[in-house]
């Protein structure tokens, strides 16, 4: 594969010597969110009440940053509060996975694909006071491109130049189409910053969002102050704060004794002792976290597709989402709802323990013994659903459970597993199964060759489709299976509107947030 | 705490008396209605109950069983932890044989059922029958509480015996050893050990097995010291018996009521600190049963659903309790010098 990585984190590409530890750092931080994010909010509607300005808002999270260079540090705890609220890029992802415009008043892609051209917004000013440049814009793309040690550097692998035409306008050339480039874009390595700077990322921020970085607490909050010199539309509140709360039902308690105003996200479990308050309400949101049961397509027997098919059959998805509190969708493919090429394959793997069984004696593995390794973040109803499930159709599971850094290193690096079960929370991830190195080991040129045309596939729908035939493939091969996709719930308390509702363990973009 | 109150020759001082010092000390309760009276009598009473024995000894205490055991039948903390341990072993045997239901069956459409004639105790956050994974958790809690008293057993005997009958110098540095060792609390040591290796209940029992032996280990060995200079001793080396033929038929003899009244403070020990190891992940592994992971699955319900997390946790706090109560009746029965129990922790 031609060094990009399009889908997916992108620091999870495929460069092995150099991206190691950043690759790391973004499996760890996709895991942990995963591993605690069942979340989502809502977006309440505008009252008619006028809005308190000078409100301050308190957000209970789960997962702190361990640092906030976001040029540097993966993980998406720091894109979760910073992206959209403190940095911008020329372009930004909504909610539901579209890309709108943000720094950029508008964009335009050439006929062959091979040249975006940004034209700028008027009167971007940093928290520093200075204004934002095409300069600004050029040199932080092409820090990007350049420095190897930045978050998102190979996903411009394919970037021949970045150059200012004018006063407001950037054009981008690539060697070569890439469909995803521009979403791309609206991850980390499209964020502007100011060239002449020396603020210390680690600790500070300078960025040109509606909201300034006011005071990080270690281990306890991080708080956002309005930036009155926004170029755009004002924040509507003074102050969010941030409040980190690992435990879930210390965060449900929280916002049941009114110590916060939102809290996503919500277990799903515990949602009604939210629900018996009459003052908060609860909104579902679709996530693109995808809790996968991965097989090691690699070893025997699960390089045999009957036996993997088997282990899907024997799952009844229906009632791991019921154990969970029904937080979740079905998700048959490996491309959740929220992403391109989305098809419902919830048909190839019907509940079927019957068929399981014929499948696992015609592959002479009636009595099989497997090792689920999982790292010990994850709460065990899963995995004690699967112990059950699959003894059912004589398919013994131990599981071993791990700490997160042992699984980076014996699932993830070492690919010494058998099952595996994590939480993919990245949109748009699905170059995952057209690697062959990944931890997944699947293997399928068709699907691999599928993928490269899609990534250069100049025509939006055309890639689509060519997504939609490559995940097909996958799921029939049962190269993995996603248990559940996700929904986030998020707890509000009255008289709060506007906080986002979907992904929002991947985005939370306050702009619109408003005390009513 | 169990630094003996007469001085090391008065039990040796009496070649009638040689070869049953404690059991001579045991006797009181014997005729004692109420132990708990009996301080009194205890402080002055080693002496005339000497000669009421002279053949007796603890390891062979024969002739003694039918008084002994009455007194253990007359306390009512024996009674209860007696039952209560029994009815623990009677769990996890009766698991191989017998569960309601298959204690891994989940089933999630019947999760938070309420105690009925079906589920005699509910059913959990994945609608497995609380009743089953109890009795089958109830194997792992035997396990964990005989493993450790073995391995607190050999460490023990290993450091009392070294740190008693050596020469000068290990002794010396032994001693030492122990009380630096005994500086580390149980539940560290267990999760440093679980990091380095991974969690399993092998590590618990080690853990365990180990820190108290330490415990033991230094409790045991001014026991051993009292006795090595008695007579009887002096009497088995001159009549040619080596070191470790002593130390097995007259010293370790001697020292049994201390040692076992440890060791059932041991299971206690091990009891809770498997909970609390397998309650932080470190301990039993997902998919076997265990009261600490029950509890730890359990806990983040209690808001909701506070009766599943009852069963686990009163199944864990009995059995402690019975543990302790049982470690204190025998210590009573055997070792009338001492009335109160101290406070065991983990």
């Amino acid at each position: 594969m031609p060094g990009t990585l399009t889908l997916g984190p992108p620091s999870l590409e495929r460069k092995p010597s150099d991206m190691s530890r950043i690759r790391r750092n973004a499996v760890v931080g996709l895991a942990l969110v995963a591993a605690l994010a069942l979340t989502s909010c809502t977006s309440g509607s505008d009252t008619g009440t006028t809005p308190d300005a000078d409100a301050t808002v308190t957000v209970g999270l789960v997962l702190e940053p361990t640092d906030l260079d976001i040029r540097r540090t993966s993980g998406a705890a720091l894109e979760q509060v910073l992206i959209d609220n403190v940095y911008e890029g020329l372009v930004s992802r909504t909610a539901t996975g579209e890309i709108v415009d943000t720094l950029a008043s508008s964009h335009e892609v050439s006929e062959d694909g091979l040249t975006y051209t940004f034209t700028l917004n008027d009167g971007i000013t940093f928290h520093s006071g200075n204004a934002a440049t095409v300069d600004d814009v050029v040199w932080s793309l092409t820090g990007v491109k350049d420095d190897e040690s930045l978050v998102d550097h190979g996903n411009f692998a394919n970037v021949a130049s970045i150059a200012a035409e004018g006063d407001d306008t950037v054009v981008i050339t690539l060697t070569a189409p890439d469909s995803n480039f521009l979403w791309n874009l609206t991850g980390r390595g499209g964020l502007v910053f100011e060239e002449a700077d020396d603020t210390d990322l680690s600790t500070g921020a300078n960025g040109t969002g509606p909201f300034t970085l006011g005071e990080w607490r270690q281990g306890a909050s991080i708080s956002l102050d309005r930036f009155d010199d926004y170029w755009g539309d004002a924040a509507q509140v003074s102050e969010v704060v941030f409040e980190y709360i690992p435990d879930g039902t210390a965060g449900v308690n929280a916002i049941v004794a009114g110590d916060i105003d939102v809290l996503t996200p919500v277990d799903a479990t515990l949602r009604s002792q939210v629900d018996a308050v009459d003052e908060l309400s609860i909104t579902e949101g679709k996530t693109t976290d995808k809790y996968t049961l991965a097989f090691n397509n690699q070893r025997a027997p699960l390089d045999d597709v009957r036996v993997r098919e088997a282990l899907r059959l024997a799952i009844d998805h229906e009632a791991v989402i019921a154990a969970i509190g029904g937080a979740g969708i079905e998700q048959g493919g490996p491309i959740p709802e929220l992403d391109p090429g989305f098809e419902d394959l919830t048909d190839v793997r019907p509940f079927d323990p019957d068929r399981a069984r014929e499948l696992l004696a015609e592959a002479g593995q009636s009595d099989l013994d497997l090792t689920l390794t999982i790292p010990n973040v994850y709460s065990t109803t899963v995995s004690n659903i699967l112990i059950s499930q699959f003894a059912d159709v004589g398919v013994t599971l131990t599981v071993d459970s791990v700490e997160f850094t042992v699984w980076l290193e014996d699932v993830y690096t070492n690919k010494d597993y058998d099952l595996s079960f994590v939480d993919h929370l990245e949109a748009r991830d699905f170059g995952n199964w057209a690697n062959p190195d990944y931890y997944f080991g699947y293997d399928n040129a068709e699907v691999q060759s599928l993928f490269q045309e899609s990534i250069a596939a100049t025509d939006p729908d055309e890639a689509d489709a060519l997504l939609a035939e490559a995940a097909r493939i996958v799921a029939e091969d049962h190269a993995g299976d996603v248990v559940y996709n996700a929904t986030a719930l998020t707890a509000v308390a009255d008289g709060i509107t506007g906080f986002p509702t979907d992904s929002p363990n991947a985005r939370l973009d306050l702009g619109e947030l408003a005390v009513g | 705490m169990t630094t003996p109150a007469p001085a090391p020759r008065d039990s040796s001082g009496n070649p009638s008396t040689q070869q049953q010092p404690d059991s001579t000390r045991a006797d009181p309760p014997r005729t004692d209605s109420t132990r708990h009276a009996s301080t009194r009598h205890a402080s002055t009473r080693p002496g005339t109950a000497g000669p009421d024995n002279p053949r007796a000894g603890f390891a062979r205490p024969r002739a003694h069983r039918p008084r002994w055991f009455v007194a253990f039948l007359r306390h009512p903390s024996a009674l209860f932890g007696t039952a209560v341990v029994l009815l623990l072993l009677l769990s996890a045997g009766l698991s191989f044989i017998w569960t309601p239901y298959d204690p891994q069956r989940a089933n999630p459409y019947d999760q938070w059922l309420s105690p009925s004639f079906t589920h005699l105790l509910g059913t959990d956050n994945i609608g497995r029958d609380i009743f089953s994974v109890l009795l089958v958790g109830a194997r792992v809690t035997v396990g964990v509480a005989l493993g450790s008293a073995v391995v607190a057993a050999i460490v023990g005997i290993a450091l009392a015996a070294l740190g008693a009958l050596t020469a000068r110098w290990v002794r010396e540095g032994v001693a030492v050893l122990v009380d630096v060792l005994i500086a580390f609390p149980t539940l560290l040591i267990a999760m440093m050990l679980a990091s380095a290796f991974g969690g399993s209940l092998l590590v618990v029992v080690l853990a365990v097995g180990f820190s108290f032996g330490v415990n033991i280990g230094r409790v045991s060995r001014p026991e051993l010291r009292r006795v090595r200079r008695a007579d009887f001793v002096l009497a088995g080396r001159a009549a040619g018996r080596g070191p470790v033929r002593n130390l097995t038929t007259h010293l370790l003899p001697n020292v049994a009521p201390v040692f076992i009244v440890q060791l059932s403070w041991a299971m206690a020990v091990a009891i809770l600190a498997e909970a609390g190891l397998s309650y932080l992940g470190y301990g039993a592994p997902s998919g076997t049963p265990s009261w600490g992971r029950m509890l730890a699955e359990l806990q983040s319900y209690i808001g909701i659903h506070p009766w599943s997390v009852l069963w686990p946790g009163l199944a864990i706090t009995l059995t402690v309790l019975a543990f302790n109560l049982l470690g204190d009746a025998i210590r009573d029965v055997t070792d009338p010098r001492l009335t109160r129990a101290p406070v065991v922790t983990a």
